[in-house]
């Protein structure tokens, strides 16, 4: 709890870049990843300083998450990148054993790859995830090396997952837009393939991550006309120390557009460890006077820090914040 | 029909009368989501008005103007209208009708 506000950080990550885990091009990958999170750290907001050969491990995770932040709960997303590393960034296996060290306070989701694992495999592959592990949510990353890639909307290879997400009862997808981690096609990270998939499946919601960056007015666009495609701010935090104006213009800009109501906080946790810092930046942030005169920004208020932080994914996910609250702290302490 | 009921049939009546025909003739729409007892209208911009860049425009200079002026009603708002007081000043002030002087 933050200020009597409930956090729930949609994603972080389980990583594992052990070598036995690196495929083929992968180490450089990984050591793109990296540098993107040094080019945006600073002493007070550092990079991973043991990202790089290794893994992750649940006791750390659990360390950062839940005894030095606020952080009520967290989603704990697979990366299902194959081409790069053999199990995926993020395996599976990894997210699911985080959401076993602490079961009231870590959701496991999952992640599939149609060109890797096929349409059947990955639908498999889902239910699976979904049954035997407790998926409740599926993320995807659809751009990957050599130009190779697969659209959201294509009705042979995407829609039997979208179909089989909503047989297995859940209710929201998530997609790595923007934020090239190699040599992937920029157009293949593009936002806009939503769209006709949005309208399809109505009873689906469909989360950019990112902000879809650099695709930030597209994925702005996508979600204020589509009421089941929703913004992470995964990755916006994250710039916040290093171009704070910036940071705030893509706020202001989501706010202006899509409003409060389908932002979701994300810290990006293990790239950046201090997972605090970043929630004492949002919790005191507000709308510079400037940008709210020169751009008709909205002001950044508590209302809508208690939906971002929290309220807003608890809601999407079905979960009774009060109850929660109580089962985690033994009290329910939210204040308007 | 009870008395919330009523004043949203007078907010939806005025919306229709004064304001409907301009927003279809764009593909936009708008209508009362919700009256409360205490008369306080959350409106429902919809087709081409629900992500227009302009729709705080609409909302502040012609919409509000209209369903504040039903008698019952004590406040106006629509959930995707999101912008900044300086915003609104401003919205108002360029919408303000212009007073012309007689020339000379």
């Amino acid at each position: 709890m933050r200020d009597g506000m409930f956090v729930f950080d949609n994603v972080v990550h389980m990583y594992d870049n052990k070598a036995s885990n690196i495929g083929p091009r992968g180490e450089q990958v990984a050591r793109n990843l990296h540098g993107f999170g040094v080019a945006l750290s600073n002493e007070q907001y550092p990079a991973n300083d043991h990202f790089l050969g290794e893994e992750l491990s649940v006791e750390e995770a659990g360390r950062i998450l839940f005894e030095e932040s606020e952080t009520d709960m967290a989603m704990a997303q697979t990366v299902p990148l194959f081409g790069w590393w053999k199990d995926g960034f993020s395996p599976a296996r990894r997210q699911y054993a985080l959401k076993e060290a602490f079961p009231d306070r870590v959701l496991f989701c999952g992640g599939v790859d149609p060109l890797f694992q096929g349409v059947e495999g990955a639908c498999n592959e889902m239910t699976r995830q979904a049954e035997e592990w407790g998926s409740v949510s599926f993320k995807f990353y659809q751009a990957h090396d050599n130009s190779l890639s697969w659209r959201i909307d294509d009705r042979q290879i995407a829609y039997p997952m979208w179909e089989r997400a909503l047989e297995l009862g859940i209710t929201n997808v998530q997609f790595h837009k923007g934020v090239p981690f190699g040599t992937e096609r920029m157009e293949h990270m593009h936002p806009t393939d939503i769209q006709q998939a949005a309208i399809d499946f109505p009873e689906l919601t469909f989360v950019i991550h990112h902000l879809g960056d650099p695709y930030i007015d597209e994925s702005i666009s996508v979600a204020a006309r589509n009421p089941n495609v929703w913004l992470a701010l995964s990755a916006w935090i994250n710039i916040y120390p290093i171009m704070p104006r910036e940071a705030l213009k893509r706020l202001g800009k989501a706010l202006m557009n899509v409003g409060p109501d389908r932002l979701v906080w994300g810290s990006e946790a293990f790239v950046w460890p201090n997972v605090q810092g970043y929630i004492d930046l949002f919790a005191t942030m507000e709308m510079p006077e400037n940008l709210q005169e020169d751009y008709g920004y909205p002001q950044i208020t508590r209302d809508t820090k208690r939906k971002i932080f929290g309220e807003n994914y608890a809601r999407l996910m079905g979960i009774d914040v009060g109850q929660k609250l109580k089962t985690i702290h033994g009290s329910d302490e939210r204040t308007p | 029909m009870t008395a919330n009921g009523d004043l949203q049939q007078r907010v939806d009546a005025a919306i229709r009368e004064h304001i409907a025909r301009f927003l279809d003739s764009h593909g936009g729409a708008v209508a009362s989501a919700a009256v409360t007892s205490d008369g306080d209208v959350t409106l429902q911009f919809d087709g081409a008005c629900r992500a227009c860049p302009a729709v705080a425009a609409t909302f502040f200079s012609k919409v509000a103007p209209i369903v504040r002026a039903v008698p019952g009603v004590r406040s106006v708002h629509a959930p995707n209208v999101n912008v900044s007081e300086a915003a609104v000043t401003r919205i108002l002030a360029l919408s303000a009708p212009v007073r012309r002087t007689p020339e000379r």
